[in-house]
């Protein structure tokens, strides 16, 4: 089960960073998209390391998604126009 | 990049960044044990915790300020303030 | 922000970034190695661990009591028992210790006898003075390298004030980088891999930088205290209240004072205690236990926990009658705010709150720690080629870039060898006789990768072989292990020792074909894109 939650997290982080990098989002569906999947990621962590645990493995995890959405996937394509 | 022109006094500011914000940053932790108004245990341990914030601002503020003397003068400040409050509280016996 | 002050903090920290950049890589990738060696690569390091790292409480009780009859009355005052998890020896661990000494020492002594963890037979024993008996304990390959990123093997206090000093600078590279970054947000996700290797190297330097920036803060932050704590900081924060006498503001704030012996005999129910710590902190695990006047009614045990959802350490008060009294932090029984946060500074730093998840995420971070600063040295290198009147001659560059790959690839390979070296170690070499092994294989091998760098050789042509090398190391754990050791993939004794040797095969792999896909240079000069 605690595998389980912490897969959930990391891919709503993983979403969440792919969230941030899309373009055709405006900026209040990013900020809720975003919001919401951080927030699946903190209860799941919590649930697994505790209040103070989970929400560093939150931030530290949102760092590592972060890190490598860029390396891999890199800047989203410009929109044309 | 031309250092002449984006710094002045460049080794003199060298010297206060890597050797006065050391020493300031040092006596400031038994200067300030003698003022913050905690029990003791926190009168001993946050100095020690505000260390590396002091001494990462001094050091930046050494390279930043626009003239040399500026940082000069407020680390010695700093030192001569945080050393006479060490001492006095030394020669009271206080802790 | 000014465009002048922007201008000084881009020297500033491109100014810090050079001086402290081998050093820092250094520190950072010992570092992302050392997260890991405690536990699971000192387990798999010691073959008496793999096989269970747990010793039933009763069979720990009876080994106190039969000891404890079997040393002289001064040696019952502190009795400690140092678990077999892979934190501390590699073997059960009883201390009997007289803080006054007896007839034969005026110092610190201690009787000690040492049980493998699994047929607790007993292995070893010593008497002599504590002090000794605790430098000279058995090391191994992960905890060699976990002691080099505190230290770098060079003492104590230089070798801690300068990986002290390394945190502070970390700290500064990180703030200045942070406000030099303008495009922060715009940028947040540009890695342009296929515009050439200058964009690449840049864009990675940024994006690392970024998405690092909290967790570098964190690490320097904390890098810097655990470096410079007891050398400069405790000693000069007890400078007005102890007179400068650091060891008496430590006993001050954190003695765990010593019983009063009723001489009224009680049995210590250690084993209902670690039952009862068990029970309480179920994903905890227990380091070290430690037994004030050990069968008498006024005995007092405490436990010192690791994990679990305390994040810091924690230390538990019992009676020896087996009643809890508390749990307090690691330091003592302190009030306030600021020792949560020191007590913080640990886990944060080491990662080791909350099992191998958690570790892999420290990992994978350090290792992007490390990458910042060879990935500003190429930056600041590639600036200085360019142009109509570069200040960098072609020569140059290739001598600077063979003397990144020799002292950082050195390192690396140097860590890497030491992993094979383990493995035949323990099939050839019994116990402490180890210890005279790794600092050799580890300098020498080093130097001998930095000395190679003067060799005229193409720099991308070393940089292939260097990591050729380090995979062929790595990759060379695994077939060792299936011929000398104990527990291996094939005969699956330890989990975590098939685990760990596939893991180290992967990696070893990863960087043979990484270096395979390097393509060879003919000559040197081709190696240096113009402008």
């Amino acid at each position: 089960m605690n595998e389980l939650l912490i897969i959930i997290a990391m891919v709503s982080l993983l979403l969440m960073m792919l969230n941030i990098r899309k373009n055709t989002l405006t900026i209040p569906t990013k900020a809720f998209l975003s919001t919401l999947l951080f927030s699946l990621a903190l209860i799941c962590f919590m649930s697994v390391y505790g209040i103070l645990g989970g929400a560093i493995c939150t931030v530290v995890g949102a760092m590592l998604a972060g890190l490598l959405t860029a390396v891999i996937a890199g800047k989203a394509p410009q929109l044309l126009g | 990049m031309n250092n002449k022109k984006t710094f002045t006094a460049t080794r003199r500011r060298h010297l206060i960044a890597c050797v006065l914000a050391l020493i300031t940053a040092v006596i400031m932790i038994p200067g300030m044990t003698t003022y913050l108004p905690f029990q003791m245990n926190e009168q001993i341990l946050l100095p020690i915790l505000l260390f590396p914030v002091i001494w990462t601002a001094l050091f930046i503020y050494a390279y930043l300020a626009q003239k040399v003397w500026q940082p000069f003068v407020v680390m010695i400040a700093l030192c001569v303030l945080h050393g006479l409050l060490s001492f006095w509280a030394l020669t009271q016996g206080q802790g | 922000m000014k465009s002048i002050t922007l201008k000084k903090l881009f020297l500033l920290h491109s100014w810090v970034g050079i001086i402290t950049a081998v050093l820092l890589f250094v520190v950072a990738f010992s570092g992302a190695l050392a997260v890991l060696s405690r536990p699971e690569l000192k387990i798999w390091a010691n073959p008496e661990l793999q096989s269970s790292q747990h010793v039933a409480s009763a069979q720990i009780n009876r080994l106190v009591n039969e000891y404890h009859k079997q040393v002289p009355s001064e040696f019952g005052e502190n009795i400690h028992v140092f678990l077999p998890s892979g934190h501390n020896f590699h073997l059960l661990t009883l201390v009997f210790e007289s803080h006054d000494g007896d007839e034969n020492y005026d110092q610190e002594v201690a009787r000690v006898f040492q049980f493998h963890p699994d047929t607790l037979a007993l292995e070893n024993t010593y008497y002599g003075p504590s002090k000794e008996f605790y430098a000279n304990k058995k090391t191994d390959a992960p905890t060699y390298i976990g002691e080099f990123h505190a230290d770098l093997h060079l003492g104590r206090p230089i070798g801690l004030i300068l990986t002290g000093f390394l945190g502070l600078t970390l700290l500064v590279s990180a703030v200045t980088g942070l406000f030099i970054h303008r495009k922060l947000i715009k940028e947040l996700f540009t890695f342009r891999r296929d515009k050439g290797l200058d964009i690449a190297v840049s864009d990675a330097h940024k994006v690392i930088g970024i998405w690092g920036s909290v967790f570098n803060i964190v690490i320097g932050f904390t890098g810097s205290f655990l470096g410079l704590a007891t050398v400069i900081l405790l000693p000069a924060a007890a400078f007005v209240s102890f007179g400068g006498d650091q060891d008496k503001l430590i006993e001050t704030f954190t003695a765990i004072p010593e019983p009063v012996v009723s001489h009224i005999k009680q049995p210590t129910k250690i084993d209902t205690i670690l039952e009862h710590a068990h029970s309480r902190y179920p994903e905890a695990i227990i380091r070290d236990v430690t037994i004030m006047a050990h069968n008498d009614a006024n005995a007092q045990v405490y436990l010192r926990l690791l994990g679990g959802e305390a994040v810091a350490s924690q230390l538990l008060h019992y009676k020896g009658n087996g009643e809890f009294v508390q749990s307090m932090s690691s330091f003592g029984d302190i009030s306030g705010v600021s020792i949560k946060v020191i007590e913080l500074m640990f886990p944060l730093h080491f990662g080791n709150f909350a099992g191998v998840f958690v570790k892999l995420l420290w990992v994978l971070l350090g290792l992007s720690t490390a990458l910042l600063p060879i990935s500003g040295m190429m930056m600041w290198l590639a600036k200085r080629t360019r142009g109509s009147s570069p200040s960098l001659s072609v020569q140059a560059y290739a001598r600077w870039n063979r003397f990144i790959i020799g002292s950082c690839g050195g390192l690396v390979l140097a860590s890497f060898v030491l992993f094979p070296l383990q493995v035949v170690l323990n099939y050839t070499v019994i116990g402490v006789a180890q210890n005279s092994f790794f600092e050799p294989v580890f300098f020498y091998t080093w130097l001998a990768w930095l000395l190679s760098s003067v060799l005229p050789v193409g720099y991308k042509n070393y940089f292939k072989l260097t990591l050729l090398l380090c995979g062929a190391s790595l990759a060379l754990v695994l077939p060792l292990n299936i011929i000398f050791g104990v527990s291996n993939v094939i005969n699956l004794n330890s989990s975590l020792v098939a685990i760990v040797d596939i893991s180290f095969m992967v990696v070893g792999i990863a960087c043979i074909f990484g270096a395979l896909k390097i393509k060879n240079t003919q000559k040197l000069q081709a190696e240096v894109q113009p402008a």
